[in-house]
């Protein structure tokens, strides 16, 4: 058995969007939030 | 990264080289579990490194030459300890891996030394111990050697040759240095914009690419022309210097000087290799592909 094996590996780095103005980073940190409280 | 694909055997060491945003990087995270792939699998020691992320981190060790995972302020043998305990290591273990290491490395004066206090090759030292003080099976180094003199450079190859040898430890280096490369790999994988150009022997690399040395003389006197042995061509010459460009399957270095010195005076004379980073940049421009035609 190999020690290491990659297959089909791919990985494509998603940049977020950010929005601009105050309602952006309102936005912004609503999702934060709803994220910490899932982790 | 787009679809890489390739298989390590147990005390295979490979270098893994690209240009800085290549994916080396992004390849060593998803291996050790920091990343997440998009798609595809990873299997390291028949381990999805990103779920079984701890169980993982056991059996492997990482050394980024550019950022250090022992404490700043700690004197190294208490990072050491620190890190036999999180490892588990048994302690009559440690202190055969610790005299191993200090012997190996020369650390022996540095244990007592606080990182923040020590030189980048005291450091790099300092890394290699911690980085493989619990025996991992599987060894990640992100350029090792980067920014160290000739002396620490080969100390460091020597140590990793020796402990894969005795440990039939698995190495993935990855590394803009030559040297490294032509020391410790067999095996070479370039990638370019995350994807695989070349997986094969280290061997064909350097016959097909690294076969090319060039000498530079310092001259007493301007040099317009030199009868120069088969293989050789004159590169420039300006300002009492010469530079000679080589085939060595065709000349040699010693035929090359020779001719040189039995028509002019020369000051002094150095000898270069070429830049891993030409050799793949000839890759990229497809010169594998021209080969193969």
């Amino acid at each position: 058995m190999s020690v290491i094996e990659v297959k089909q590996l791919t990985k494509v780095f998603k940049i977020p969007k950010k929005e601009a103005g105050l309602g952006g980073a309102v936005k912004g940190l609503f999702i934060r939030s709803i994220k910490i409280r899932r982790r | 990264m787009n679809e890489i694909n390739f298989k390590l055997e147990a005390g295979e060491i490979v270098g893994y080289i690209g240009v800085n945003g290549a994916g080396k990087s992004t390849t060593i995270k998803m291996l050790t579990g920091v990343l997440m792939p998009t798609s595809g699998s990873i299997k390291v020691l028949g381990r999805d490194p990103h779920k079984q992320r701890v169980d993982n981190a056991h059996d492997i060790g990482v050394v980024f030459g550019q950022r250090t995972q022992l404490w700043w302020d700690l004197a190294l043998i208490e990072s050491l300890n620190l890190i036999a305990k999180i490892y588990n290591v048994h302690p009559v273990k440690y202190k055969l891996m610790l005299d191993q290491f200090t012997e190996t490395l020369e650390l022996d004066e540095l244990l007592k030394i606080p990182v923040r206090n020590m030189s980048l090759g005291q450091k790099m030292r300092s890394e290699l111990a911690a980085a493989l003080i619990h025996e991992p099976r599987v060894v990640y180094l992100d350029e090792p050697t980067i920014g160290l003199d000739l002396i620490v450079k080969e100390r460091i190859r020597d140590f990793i040759k020796a402990q894969c040898i005795s440990k039939s430890m698995t190495v993935i280096l990855t590394t803009h240095d030559l040297g490294d490369i032509e020391e410790l790999c067999q095996r070479v994988i370039i990638i370019d914009d995350g994807r695989i150009i070349y997986d094969g022997p280290i061997e064909t690399i350097k016959k097909k690419f690294g076969k090319f040395r060039e000498i530079t003389f310092e001259t007493v006197e301007d040099v317009k022309t030199l009868d120069l042995p088969d293989g050789a061509e004159m590169l420039s010459t300006d300002d009492h210097k010469v530079q000679i460009r080589f085939d060595r399957t065709v000349s040699t270095a010693s035929k090359v000087a020779g001719a040189v010195m039995n028509q002019i005076d020369v000051r002094d004379f150095s000898l270069s290799e070429p830049e891993l980073s030409d050799i793949v940049k000839q890759i990229y421009n497809g010169a594998l592909e021209r080969e193969a035609r």
